[in-house]
């Protein structure tokens, strides 16, 4: 009996909770969404316009440095006996951050459409808190970047030690 | 009607709808699967003119042979085309600019 009451309890919180949930905006922000709301859309495609091309960018660039340099090497070292633990462990990171790199962006945009979907006049805090959790996205999107980046580099720097070594 | 004619009638609405079925399913695959996202033949989505102009003028691409002897110059050559690589995705300015969705750049004022 003790049980079933805790669970009952357990449950109609759960269901309160969302509503009792405190708004993080305040009454400025929210008429400002109302009365730019169709100025704050447009801005939002933009954005969506301006990532694909960013995202075409930079994924066909990193794809040729995988595919044509980093995996290519490996391969060529294996055949020459030459290869090398780093650059192997170098392979299998930069490939891991590559599909993190193109999950994370699918997680982005598909937020940035629905938040493009959403009607800013009737929901501005619904709608303020999805721009809250689209911008932690794109925050992502940068270290992601950044990682494939840095990574690149270090095949650079253990490609340049082999070469000292020969 | 026939049997023949009413069989055909249900064969065209059984194409119709399956039609519509695997239509159906394609797009969901598309949308669900982010291939949308990479889609730069939608509508609003397509290359600048400025794009186009710089697809044109790209070099033939280097290519890094898989078989053949590893040496110091083959090794010079390597990083010498994969550092221009890097120096092409570093000229990306900025991309993802976190400061674009801002509460400023976006309009949505703090007080009145």
């Amino acid at each position: 009996m003790k049980k079933t009451s805790v669970i009952i309890c357990c449950c109609l919180l759960a269901l309160i909770c969302p509503v009792v949930s405190v708004s993080a905006i305040s009454e400025g922000q929210k008429n400002s969404i109302i009365d730019n709301c169709e100025k704050i859309k447009d801005s939002l495609k933009n954005v969506q316009k301006l990532d694909s091309k960013a995202r075409v960018f930079l994924g066909s660039h990193f794809e040729t440095v995988y595919s044509k340099y980093i995996t290519t090497l490996n391969v060529r070292l294996v055949e020459n006996n030459l290869s090398k633990t780093n650059l192997i462990n170098n392979q299998s990171e930069y490939a891991t951050a590559k599909v993190t790199f193109v999950n994370d962006y699918i997680s982005y945009q598909q937020g940035l459409e629905d938040l493009v979907a959403m009607d800013c006049r009737a929901e501005p805090e619904g709608f303020y808190n999805k721009l809250t959790s689209v911008r932690e996205k794109r925050k992502k999107m940068v270290s992601d970047v950044s990682a494939l980046k840095s990574l690149a580099s270090k095949n650079v720097k253990f490609v340049t030690e082999l070469k000292e070594s020969l | 009607m026939t049997a023949g004619g009413r069989n055909l009638i249900l064969l065209g609405i059984g194409a119709i709808f399956v039609t519509f079925l695997m239509t159906g399913v394609s797009l969901a695959i598309y949308h669900n699967s982010g291939d949308i996202y990479l889609d730069r033949s939608r509508p609003g989505f397509l290359p600048d003119e400025e794009e186009l102009e710089e697809e044109k003028t790209v070099e033939e691409d280097y290519e890094f042979e898989k078989t053949g002897k590893i040496t110091k110059e083959v090794l010079d050559e390597y990083l010498s085309n994969i550092k221009k690589e890097l120096e092409t995705i570093n000229s990306y300015e900025e991309p993802f600019n976190i400061e674009v969705l801002s509460n400023e750049r976006l309009g949505i004022i703090e007080e009145r």
